[in-house]
């Protein structure tokens, strides 16, 4: 990565997420007094920088998805902070809240149930427009010309239903109401992961595009790690929760420090890779210790009781576990 | 000029939008075998409701005044006459008056209320939504004919009276139907996105959840007025209806009371049953017609195919084919 483009990216910090954690209470058998609590998310801390793209990966129900949720606003989470330019989401005056949500939008990872059977295509990417601004239907239909050709929709399309098109065009016309209002940043919940193969690479390079020529940042939660590589700047790796390893895409590809990213990618890159034993443990009541200690291979006794925190180990790349903390101690 | 504030303009475009609707639902009905059959049933009963004073030959409310008494079909009164001298063919096209207008004017209430209340208890959820639920609990454990019988005494039998008993009676069924409904339209992603764009419980129920719930009411409202048909007919039949009108209910009711069955007078019974079979088989039809249109998956006609296959023996051609594969398969094995 260019200089200059590193300094560029390390002048702002848009999104400050400062020990963040949900948790969901459950009541199992007879005894409703008695809850368990689900540790969705533990004690995330994270920095984007404007112009950046961020990667979230991790399994299936590591939490990706309602760390998005609530950075969105759609869960509210039991602690921690979330600032928006030095603004922390949860204490400014409703009516702030409301202008620094117009700047944060949410791509769903179905397009088939994000937007509206019943809707024409004008509809939905009016939607934005009709719920926040009091501006005419001439305006509002420049605007939905302007967003459908910036994601490469024809205009004639725009009074057909959705029914009409495929995965990929649907796509199109979620990131097309996603960007409608402008906003400077953006959560991808798995955008391409429902969609056909041959259509990824169609719509990443849309996203790419739009990042350039609207200056959007990115918050890009995926599985798929040939694309976290392809769009992002900065990859976080999630695990039950929580961040085991944080670092510039380049750094955590070709220098993986945690056990866990190590087997993600090794299960992309090598001929004989890291196969992990076990599923992932279950979220109730997780372990004290190390939350990766029953699947890792590398695994010390101390990992069991002492919880590893994520720390700097090079610069600008951070990791959470025990071995490491021994090696640099 | 704004038009967006106007609200002339705003009531005038969300008129025209539930014309255009069940303008499309009327055109999808008539392009469904039973659909077509209920509704011109339907058009044809209303129609002659309009027209009654026109098509009516004698005044059915005239008792005793040609001294015609219990005469049967002729030429001069097409259904006969009752016991007072009234003219029956004249009394079941007044009768279709009221009839059918409890019936619409109930069904829409009926779906208005259960819309209303369900999409409120689904969408707002948690504290609303148990305090309506327990209220919709009690209503359809309640014994309604005890009630009304009640209700009827202490306020007088009238034609308002039923409409009010029967929508009362009628909300809780549809509310929890549509409650039902609303609680997986209110999950999806769409009315998370337009919550995620500040887009208000308002904005969200009458954007989203209506237009997504309207089907299931539609239908409903044809079934409802069928059952409402029938409730008028026993009410009345009861001696529990109004007394200002002639409805097919009390048709049958002063046949009855008046000994019709005894003197032989079956055109006296059999009038308002016909009316009362075709009006409630009319809305059936356009229900299930609905039905099918709104969801392919209930079209019967695989059990159709199947009684056709055994009647014309194909069917049991077919199981007599099976039975001499599987012995041959039996036979291959044994050598």
């Amino acid at each position: 990565m260019a200089d200059d483009i590193k300094k560029a990216i390390e002048e702002e910090i848009l999104i400050e997420v400062e020990n963040l954690s949900v948790d969901f209470p459950i009541s199992r058998g007879l005894a409703w007094w008695k809850k368990d609590i689900v540790s969705a998310v533990s004690n995330v801390s994270l920095k984007i920088a404007r112009g950046s793209c961020v990667a979230l990966v991790g399994e299936s129900g590591c939490g990706k998805t309602t760390l998005a949720n609530t950075l969105i606003g759609l869960i509210t989470p039991t602690g921690g902070k979330v600032r928006y330019k030095d603004q922390d989401l949860y204490e400014v005056s409703n009516a702030d809240y409301k202008k620094i949500r117009n700047n944060m939008q949410l791509i769903f990872q179905d397009p088939y149930s994000s937007l509206n059977p019943r809707f024409t295509i004008k509809d939905i990417i009016s939607e934005p427009f009709r719920i926040r601004k009091n501006i005419s239907e001439l305006e509002i239909a420049n605007h939905v010309e302007r967003l459908l050709k910036l994601v490469g929709l024809s205009v004639r399309d725009k009074d057909r239903h959705i029914f009409n098109f495929s995965g990929g065009q649907r796509q199109r016309i979620a990131i097309a109401r996603a960007i409608a209002l402008n906003p400077e940043f953006l959560i991808c919940d798995e955008p391409v992961s429902a969609l056909d193969v041959s259509i990824h690479a169609q719509i990443l390079n849309l996203l790419l595009d739009l990042q350039k020529e609207l200056n959007l940042t990115y918050l890009f939660i995926s599985h798929n790690l040939a694309v976290v590589r392809n769009i992002s700047t900065h990859v976080a790796v999630m695990y039950l929760g929580e961040i085991v390893e944080y670092g510039e895409v380049d750094e955590i590809f070709n220098n993986p420090i945690h056990p866990y990213t190590k087997a993600l990618l090794s299960a992309v890159k090598d001929d004989d890779p890291i196969i992990l034993e076990g599923d992932i443990p279950s979220p109730i009541n997780p372990p004290d210790g190390c939350r990766f200690c029953s699947r890792c291979y590398l695994k010390v006794d101390e990992c069991d009781k002492d919880h590893p925190e994520l720390l700097e180990i090079e610069t600008d790349h951070f990791a959470a576990c025990n071995l490491i903390k021994k090696r640099t101690a | 000029m704004k038009y967006k504030n106007n609200i002339i303009f705003a009531i005038a475009k969300s008129l025209l939008n539930t014309l255009i609707t069940l303008g499309q639902m009327i055109i999808k009905i008539w392009n469904h075998k039973k659909g077509r059959i209920g509704l011109i049933l339907v058009v044809m009963i209303s129609l002659i409701a309009i027209f009654a004073p026109f098509l009516a030959p004698y005044d059915p409310y005239d008792v005793l005044q040609r001294g015609a008494r219990g005469v049967g079909p002729s030429t001069e009164y097409f259904l006969g006459t009752t016991s007072y001298g009234q003219d029956i063919f004249s009394m079941l096209i007044y009768g279709a008056r009221v009839s059918m207008s409890i019936c619409i004017i109930t069904a829409i209430l009926i779906s208005f209320t259960g819309a209303i209340i369900g999409i409120a208890a689904g969408y707002l959820g948690k504290l609303p939504d148990a305090i309506i639920m327990r209220v919709v609990d009690v209503m359809l454990v309640i014994p309604t004919l005890p009630i009304t019988i009640v209700l009827t005494n202490l306020f007088g039998k009238s034609y308002a009276m039923l409409i009010f008993i029967f929508t009362l009676f009628g909300w809780a069924g549809l509310s929890r139907v549509v409650r039902s409904q609303v609680l997986t339209i209110k999950n999806t992603n769409y009315v998370k996105s337009a919550e995620l764009f500040g887009g208000g419980k308002w904005y969200v129920m009458t954007k989203h959840i209506l237009p997504g719930v309207s089907n299931q009411l539609i239908m409903n409202t044809a079934m409802t007025a069928a059952g409402v048909m029938i409730a008028e007919a026993g009410l009345s039949f009861l001696g529990l209806g109004n007394t200002e009108f002639i409805s097919w209910g009390k048709m049958l009711a002063e046949a009855q009371s008046s000994g019709a069955f005894l003197l032989g007078y079956w055109w006296w019974i059999i009038a308002p049953g016909i009316g009362i079979f075709a009006s409630v088989s009319a809305f059936m039809l356009i229900g299930f017609s609905l039905e099918e249109i709104f969801n392919p998956r209930m079209k019967s006609s695989n059990s159709q195919y199947k009684v056709l296959k055994t009647l014309s023996g194909t069917y049991i051609k077919e199981l007599f084919e099976q039975m001499e594969a599987a012995d041959n398969v039996g036979g291959i094995e044994n050598e």
